[in-house]
């Protein structure tokens, strides 16, 4: 629409003078500033010059009669003065209206680059998308945007042969310009300007256009580090955005452990309480009855071994309570270290459970070396365990303890019972503080410190504690415990078992 | 990509391969023209050779640039200097200017001149736009010369046709070839379109301007005018339409206007 305007303003203008009797000098030769003004306004400089051209070749049929007829006069000195006029004024308005333009289109590419490369998209959606920009927004004919010296890739997969002047460029060259490639019927202008960021050359930025002049290629150089810049910043914030990520996914497991934590402490708190207020319910009513009534001999006694028993309980639990204070402070527990013989150990432990029965299986060898160990602490790991073993058994299972040689020098004692196992997801576990099986919630009393405890007290003497367990079938717990120096026997030993049921081996 | 292709060092090879021996044709007509052109043989000898050395010297010289063999441009010389003889015989035999054109035709069906802008396939749109803007103007001319120097518009079939056969077959198409086809799109592939445009529409004005046969002031100011203009404009539909058949329809319409005007 403006050109068809332009075209008639100038047409009107020469009607104008026309009809004025092509008068040479006549006012409104003046007018022809107006369309030319105009293009130059719309269209920049070649607008300009094609209304300025137009204006004066319309306006020299008017004029050179004059110029023939009387020579240059001043008259007609000032119609050719107003030719020139009419280009220059045209070029200066539209020079400075494609420069505002250029300033003006600049800007909006890099803040459409900025948009882009800020986007939170993976680097090479980033590239593509870049890419499109680039051909969509400047006169050219394609871009390619060459990364890593490396191996020359581009964002859609093309690539870059090595010895390309794409390559070449983005191992370090200089901006490099190419009049024509040669292979087009009309010429293919080829710029290739380096991406270059604060830590270094990161690659080229490649353009094919119609033409080139020398401030596109300025541009395409200041562009050229801008989106440098904007590859590195967009790298940076993605390797933050997966840094962050990580740090949420570590904060979410530690939020969840310590919420699991919280939780068990919760039960274990009600547990402890529970457990604690049944041996004083019973002391203090067993009490009361001895103190308050009279009773046989015999009767005094069975009321006072059931105080024992309580009073032992409410102890066992009150060592727990001490082992779990000092299991969150970190501190190892004191051991009072001595010569301990395994099968001794073993035999003491045998005859507390000697209610059990036959379900209790001891087997040692014989010439098994001491263990330098503390042996209240000894008693106690294999109480705890042969106490779970045998609660989380049937009443008819038995469960096996066996103490061997294991490399290097030290003694492994093992606890096996064919009780319904541990789930594999809860084995992880069982050794944490609190902590109790879904399916043992329930199935019997406990706090869910004995293992912890048991295993705080097994790596305080230098060994290591493991469990196996299969469901269905029993469960296996085995710890290390070092022998004394010098006191291993190179001889082999030879098993001595105290019970003489033979212990069954899964098929 | 090209430069994602090709190595470095290709960026140095040259494009015109026969831009030597072009220059060679074009040092041989430009002696031969300036030898006729100093009185040293006969007036009708002397438009014999100005016609074959002129004009086949641009177009021989244009179509050596354009990757044609020498062997096959140079005869383009004696073709045009034989139809020179012709019309200095009969002005019938100016019918023989337009062997060139056919000649061209074949070659350009051929692809042989893609390098030069003459390749199908052809867009008559572009043919038509040429043509209307050579008439706009050949017309602005004929304005500016009736006004100017009172010229008039006389339709003389027996001077008009010969001359238009000579424009067809020799001036347009040396000029094009060589102004537009060759040496505009030479420079342009160094240059930008603006400055290969300005000087190339130079060196057509300037050739008519140095042309013996544009004898007055008034003829040499109109003929860089127009010259320049014409250049200008055939360029600029080469460069939006890929084809230099645009610039010959419209050189082809102004000349032939042109031959319209009449002294007095």
């Amino acid at each position: 629409m403006r050109p068809i305007i332009i075209a008639a303003l100038l047409s009107a203008v020469t009607a104008g003078m026309a009809l004025d009797g092509a008068d040479p000098a006549s006012p409104l030769r003046h007018l022809f500033f107006v369309p030319v003004v105009v293009a130059a306004l719309a269209f920049g400089l070649r607008g300009a010059a094609v209304a300025g051209a137009g204006a004066v070749l319309l306006y020299a049929p008017i004029v050179l009669p004059d110029v023939e007829r009387h020579g240059l006069t001043f008259a007609t000195a000032e119609a050719l003065l107003t030719t020139v006029l009419l280009l220059v004024v045209g070029a200066i308005v539209g020079a400075q209206r494609t420069q505002t333009r250029r300033q003006s289109e600049r800007l909006s590419v890099l803040l459409a680059v900025h948009d882009v490369l800020t986007r939170d998209d993976p680097i090479e959606m980033l590239l593509r998308r870049l890419r499109a920009l680039l051909i969509a927004r400047l006169p050219i004919r394609d871009a390619a945007l060459v990364l890593e010296p490396g191996d020359f890739a581009t964002p859609d997969g093309e690539g870059a042969h090595p010895g390309s002047l794409a390559a070449e460029v983005a191992r370090g060259g200089g901006p490099v310009f190419l009049a024509d490639t040669g292979e087009q019927s009309q010429p293919r202008r080829v710029a290739v300007v380096p991406l270059t960021a604060a830590s270094g050359r990161s690659g080229a930025l490649v353009v094919e256009a119609d033409e080139l002049s020398a401030a596109d290629r300025a541009d395409l150089v200041t562009l050229g580090a801008y989106v440098g810049l904007a590859l590195e910043n967009a790298r940076l914030a993605a390797r933050q955005r997966r840094a962050a990520e990580e740090l949420d996914a570590r904060v979410a497991e530690a939020t969840h452990h310590l919420t699991e934590l919280d939780r068990a402490r919760s039960t274990f708190v009600a547990i402890a309480s529970h457990e604690l207020r049944t041996p004083l319910t019973a002391l203090l009513g067993f009490g009361e009855l001895l103190a308050t009534r009279r009773f046989s001999d015999a009767e005094v006694k069975r009321l006072a071994g059931i105080i024992h028993r309580e009073t032992a309980r409410l102890v066992r639990l009150v060592d727990d309570l001490l082992d779990l204070s000092r299991l969150e402070r970190g501190t190892a527990p004191t051991l009072r270290r001595a010569v301990v013989s395994p099968a001794r150990a073993l035999s003491g432990v045998a005859d507390l459970f000697r209610s059990v029965g036959p379900r209790l299986v001891i087997e040692t060898s014989d010439g098994l070396a001491d263990v330098d160990a503390d042996p209240d602490a000894i008693d106690r790991i294999l109480k705890n365990l042969i106490t779970n073993a045998l609660k989380y058994s049937p009443p008819t299972a038995r469960v096996r303890v066996q103490a061997v040689p294991a490399a290097p020098a030290h003694v492994r004692f093992t606890v096996e019972d064919r009780g319904p196992g541990i789930p594999a997801s809860a084995l992880p576990h069982v050794f944490e503080p609190y902590y109790r099986a879904p399916d043992a919630v329930g199935a019997a009393r406990g706090t869910g410190l004995g293992l912890a405890v048991v295993k705080a007290l097994v790596e305080a003497h230098g060994g290591e504690i493991s469990v196996t367990s299969e469901v269905g079938w029993g469960t296996r717990v085995s710890f290390t415990v070092p022998a004394t120096a010098g006191a291993y026997t190179q001889t082999p030993c030879r098993a001595t078992t105290r019970s003489p049921t033979a212990w069954p081996s899964p098929s | 990509m090209w430069a994602l292709r090709h190595p470095a060092a290709a960026a140095r090879l040259p494009f015109h391969h026969g831009w030597l021996e072009s220059r060679a044709v074009a040092a041989a007509c430009l002696a031969a023209l300036v030898t006729s052109s100093v009185g040293l043989v006969p007036a009708e000898v002397a438009a014999v050779i100005g016609v074959a050395t002129l004009h086949g010297g641009l177009l021989a010289a244009a179509l050596v640039w354009g990757g044609i063999p020498v062997r096959e441009a140079v005869p383009v010389i004696a073709l045009l200097a034989l139809a020179r003889t012709a019309v200095a015989l009969h002005p019938v035999g100016a019918v023989l200017y337009l062997a060139v054109p056919l000649w061209l035709v074949v070659l350009a069906a051929n692809g042989r001149l893609s390098r030069l802008g003459l390749a199908p396939p052809w867009r008559w749109g572009g043919v038509v736009i040429g043509t209307l803007a050579g008439i706009a103007l050949a017309l602005h001319l004929i304005a500016c010369a009736s006004r100017t120097l009172g010229y008039g518009v006389r339709v003389d079939a027996a001077t008009v046709l010969p001359a238009l056969a000579y424009d067809v077959g020799a001036n347009v198409l040396s000029a094009e070839l060589f102004f537009r086809g060759a040496l505009f799109q030479h420079l342009w592939r160094r240059w930008t379109f603006g400055v290969a445009l300005a000087l190339a529409a130079g060196a057509a004005a300037l050739r008519y301007v140095l042309d013996p046969f544009v004898a007055t002031i008034e003829l040499r100011v109109g003929a860089a005018v127009y010259m320049g203009l014409l250049a200008i404009l055939n360029g600029t539909l080469l460069r939006w339409s890929g084809s230099l058949l645009p610039g010959i329809a419209a050189a082809t319409m102004f000349f032939a206007c042109y031959r319209l005007l009449a002294s007095g």
